[in-house]
């Protein structure tokens, strides 16, 4: 049952009150009874007024500085003096208002500079103001949706095909060390489930490893770069996400639109800071978080065990590492767990949806041309991981990273197309993550000399003429456009992140403001700034468009032909991995160097 | 019987806490003594904490009133006795004893209501005084005081004369005495704004013997009242609530005068409830912004000749706080507690 | 309160507007600036010069990935 509240709303101040104005209609939509006053009444007058329509709430508004302790102080002295405190409510609020000030002056309620209409609504009538974010609960945001991966490019899916059946049939009979690795870690998981013992298999596992890992297993000897976290910091950093989960109410990142997911990336060395960085994101409205490993995971063969810390930036991946993370996230937060590059792809993914992630990262074309590892292993391995991301029920981006090198984009994403392509002949779900960056291939060709936006859209107009299918901008975006200056920083990723909400794609990953400063690790309120920015990029943009300008449909016609002739190429290749390594997917004059790491370890079952 | 000591000051560094320190430090038997405040002074809000600055020094065995949410700031160590239902936007009143010694940041009933309910409620702790503290632009709850004692100085004023004029006319409206009310009376509600004036039935009103006034007392719709109220034969009696209530006129200086005058006709002027001054401290000191060094200095007043102007213009004691501080405020202390009734 | 420090997640970084001759004199302002003010593990994230003055940012690391986190200490008891 309401109660109908009588309310004199009266602006202390030489002018109108827009405040005032606002609230008096809220008061009025929700039914009760309102007099708002001129502006600068003297005190007398108001009371003289409360008196007369026998008020019960009283709002004063004060928007000068100037005097306000005495004005304000006199106004409930007389009030008291005329013996209305008890029966009358007041609040005041207003640009000069802190609530401490108006505690006080014995007001019931003060409202500073941000305060909504709701919230003194709620204070009238006499009940708990909630949050509307508090009242929608943080859902978990669906990356893949009804995506049915239909092919408009009939010609292009032709292509594909084959080059599929050759990946398929190549890698069939050929596994690695790091696949060996992946199946014992497995059996590994599988005898820890089972309470049995895992020493003859953990042996096994050792002897595959590089020395800087086999040594763990073998004397207990670290990697260098890391030392185990004690057991009270294990405590500590349980009981820190107990305390901080029961305060959490994240804010809702998105305005009037349902997407895209916006995905922050951790991985400051040390998981219990990790951890605090991504309470932070959460509760700033990060619907998902990317873990970060050291560049070294990807090089040496094999995985460390236990709860490590790293003394550089990228977190290390362990079981326990990964299990640690999982156990401190909101349930509504998406967790990605890399495995795009280097000789432990296969092991990673199989981690990941050990740990219970919800994603990983595979991309051959990038994990041979980009990130050192050779072309022949990548792609057992990948084909592996893939497998693995199938039955876990794992969705994968497939990233252009390549890009960065300075690849054309029409040739990472003919790899991109390929590996995605695999991906579903393997029963997995794939989503396309082009890069919206500053590349060496725009910074050649002057693509983006007048506006960031047409390329990006070229990107986004060729992938949706080839494919249906999830798109998720990466890797950050407006990556290499950013530079330590904060607001700058910011501003670059709100305004990219409108561009990919006006693009209507899934998700897409940002940057902290300190992307582009390299003298110290990632601070957690650089993280916040670029949340903010994008929350704010996304309530300027609402569902309004970013409308680009014709040179983005012509760019999207060159890069679809383009993909269709580096498909073909490839095809004439015969051979993927030959492919890749002749740069038919990314040559070396354009930055793509075939790895090494991994080079002569694959073998024939 | 306890007695409540209001001590209000008429301006920003008036030494008001100087005042309330030096009484509080007159109190031969800590045990016997309450303190309270009734809200906001100035800029004494901790940046920090976001509380007020505690700025008294609260003896060990003192009883002290204050929010709950200002208990763990400050220094003095408390144990709480009573923990009231009387709720601030600090949180609910706490009726507390110091422990240890220390400043308390105090934050305590900020309306008439809350103060007498506090009043009662320390009544079985057989205190002998309790002091409440002032605010700034606070004056209402001191209705619930037994006497009061006032700071002024140069910060409110920095002409001698001037200062001088609204302390009497503050001592006028504070020595007025009980004045019971004869039949026939007409109550007036608060007056407040020029248009009450109407509120007087004017020429009509001859035949009431007693006008009174039981609310605040405004002087612009006053004045046409009183002058209404002087042609009359004789002057019926005017009876206000309370001394407070005149105080919060807006021109003290006008309200005394037209008080007096009234008086002089041959028009009784008294309250209903009294509120006596119990003596007026006076403070030569004032803030000066310096041009030269951009800083805020202290400048003063001759002390010695504003002391004997306001001593000669006075009935009651004056104290230059500064200067003199605890002797003579002690000796008001103890007669206002052993005095009966 | 112990050491307000203590309650940094990470770093503690001062944005301001320095009047200087130059990007030398800005960069020395505020690093002495911080020292003074005791944070350490100092480094100027961004500055620029132009005109009048430069911008500056300068960050002092509280906290590095692997320290014993004084936030964390809290939570320890």
């Amino acid at each position: 049952m309401s109660i109908i509240k009588k309310v004199v709303l009266a602006p202390m101040d030489p002018v109108h009150d827009i405040g005032l104005k606002m609230i008096r209609r809220g008061l009025e939509e929700a039914g009760h009874i309102t007099w708002l006053y001129p502006p600068d009444y003297s005190p007398q007058e108001i009371i003289r007024g409360i008196m007369e329509h026998q008020a019960d709430t009283v709002l004063i508004s004060r928007t000068l500085g100037y005097g306000v302790e005495e004005v304000l102080a006199r106004f409930v002295d007389l009030l008291d003096a005329a013996g209305l405190r008890e029966r009358v409510k007041i609040a005041v609020g207003g640009m000069a208002i802190r609530p401490e000030l108006a505690a006080e002056l014995g007001f019931d309620g003060g409202f500073g500079p941000g305060t909504t209409v709701e919230e003194t609504v709620a204070f009238v009538e006499g009940r708990e103001y909630i949050p509307a974010r508090c009242m929608n609960k943080h859902n978990r945001y669906n990356l893949i949706g009804d995506y049915r991966y239909e092919f408009k490019n009939r010609p292009i899916k032709g292509l594909l095909d084959q080059i599929t059946a050759q990946i398929l049939d190549w890698s069939k009979e050929r596994t690695s060390p790091g696949v060996q690795r992946a199946l014992l870690r497995r059996q590994i998981l599988t005898d820890e489930s089972q309470g049995e013992s895992t020493a003859c298999h953990k042996k096994e596992y050792a002897s595959l490893c590089d020395d800087i890992v086999s040594k763990y297993y073998t004397s207990g000897c670290l990697h260098p770069q890391t030392r185990k976290l004690g057991i009270e910091e294990l405590a500590a950093i349980s009981r820190y996400v107990e305390q901080t989960r029961s305060r959490m109410n994240p804010e809702n990142i998105r305005h009037t639109r349902q997407k895209p997911g916006v995905f922050v990336q951790y991985g400051t060395g040390c998981p219990s800071m990790d951890i605090a960085h991504i309470k932070a994101s959460e509760a700033w409205g990060a619907d998902g978080v990317v873990h970060f490993d050291p560049s070294w995971g990807a090089r040496s063969e094999g995985f460390l065990e236990g709860y490590l810390t790293h003394h550089e930036d990228g977190s290390v991946i362990t079981p326990e590492n990964l299990k640690c993370i999982k156990e401190s996230l909101q349930e509504s937060t998406l967790w990605q767990v890399r495995a795009h590059r280097g000789v432990n792809t296969a092991e990673t993914v199989l981690l990941a949806g050990n740990a219970g992630a919800d994603l990983t990262k595979i991309n051959i074309a990038y994990g041979c041309l980009g990130a050192g590892t050779d072309p022949e292993r990548m792609i057992v391995d990948g084909v592996q991981a893939i497998k693995f991301a199938a039955q876990y029920g794992m969705p994968f981006d497939v990233v252009t990273n390549e890009e960065l090198s300075g690849v054309p984009a029409y040739k990472a994403f003919a790899g991109m197309l390929i590996v995605s392509n695999l991906s579903l002949a393997l029963g997995a779900m794939p989503i396309l993550q082009p890069l919206f960056c500053y590349s060496p291939e725009v910074m050649i060709n002057g693509n983006m000399s007048d506006n960031y936006i047409d390329f990006n859209v070229a990107k986004i107009l060729a992938l949706r003429n080839i494919i249906n299918a999830p798109i998720w901008a990466g890797a950050p975006i407006g990556f290499l456009t950013q530079t330590e200056e904060r607001v700058q920083s910011s501003v670059s990723t709100g305004l990219h992140a409108a561009l990919a909400a006006s693009l209507g794609v899934e998700a897409i990953s940002i940057a902290s403001s300190d992307e582009a400063y390299s003298g110290g690790p990632i601070a957690a309120a650089s993280r916040i700034d670029t949340l903010k920015a994008v929350k704010e990029a996304f309530r300027f943009l609402g569902t309004a468009t970013i409308e680009p300008t014709a040179s983005a449909r012509q760019w999207a016609e060159h890069l679809e032909a383009g993909i269709e002739q580096v498909l073909r190429q490839v095809l004439e290749v015969g051979d993927f991995a030959q492919a890749l390594q002749q740069g038919v997917l990314g040559s070396r004059e354009e930055g793509a160097y075939p790895g090494r790491a991994g080079a002569g370890t694959v073998y024939r079952v | 019987m306890m007695r409540i000591l209001g001590v209000a000051g008429t301006a920003k560094n008036t030494g008001k806490t100087t005042t309330t320190i030096s009484l509080i430090n007159s109190i031969p038997d800590p045990a016997m003594l309450g303190i309270t405040s009734i809200g906001y002074d100035g800029e004494a809000i901790d940046n920090v904490t976001g509380l007020p600055k505690p700025r008294l020094h609260i003896p060990e065995g003192a009883l002290v009133v204050t929010a709950e949410n200002c208990l763990p700031a400050g220094s003095a160590s408390l144990q709480k006795l009573e923990m009231t239902d009387i709720s601030t936007p600090l949180g609910r009143l706490v009726i507390g004893r110091v422990l240890r010694g220390g400043l308390v940041v105090l934050a305590g009933p900020n309306s008439e209501n809350a103060l007498r309910d506090i009043i009662s409620r320390l009544k079985k702790y057989n205190l002998k005084l309790l002091l409440v503290d002032g605010a700034l632009g606070r004056l209402a709850p001191m209705s619930a005081a037994d006497g009061l004692i006032i700071a002024t100085g140069a910060s409110r004023n920095t002409c001698p004369t001037q200062l001088l004029q609204e302390a009497l006319a503050i001592e006028y409206l504070l020595s007025l005495p009980v004045l019971p009310a004869v039949e026939p009376v007409f109550s007036l509600p608060s007056l407040l704004v020029e248009s009450d004036t109407g509120l007087w039935p004017g020429a009509g009103g001859f035949i009431y013997k007693t006008v009174e006034f039981s609310g605040v007392v405004d002087i612009k719709p006053f004045l046409p009242i009183a002058e209404s109220l002087e042609l009359f034969s004789p002057l019926p009696g005017l009876v206000f609530h309370d001394p407070v209530k005149l105080l919060l006129c807006g021109d003290l200086e006008k309200m005394a005068a037209k008080l007096l005058h009234y008086n002089k006709k041959g028009g009784r002027v008294g309250v209903h409830s009294p509120l006596p001054l119990l003596a007026v401290t006076v403070n030569p000191f004032y803030p000066h912004y310096n041009k030269v060094n951009g800083h805020y200095g202290s400048a003063m007043l001759h002390a010695d000749n504003l002391w004997q102007a306001f001593n000669s213009g006075l009935t009651v004691p004056v104290v230059d706080i500064v200067r003199q501080g605890g002797e003579k405020l002690a000796g008001i202390i103890n007669s206002l507690i052993n005095c009966s009734g | 309160m112990a050491n307000g420090l203590d309650k940094v997640m990470d770093a503690l970084d001062i944005e301001t507007f320095i009047v200087a001759k130059d990007e030398d004199e800005a960069i020395r302002t505020i690093r002495q600036i911080m020292t003074d003010m005791g944070l350490r593990d100092i480094d100027v994230v961004y500055c620029k010069h132009l005109g009048p003055g430069a911008r500056v940012r300068a960050r002092g690391y509280v906290f590095r990935a692997g320290d014993m986190y004084g936030w964390l200490k809290e939570a320890q008891q």
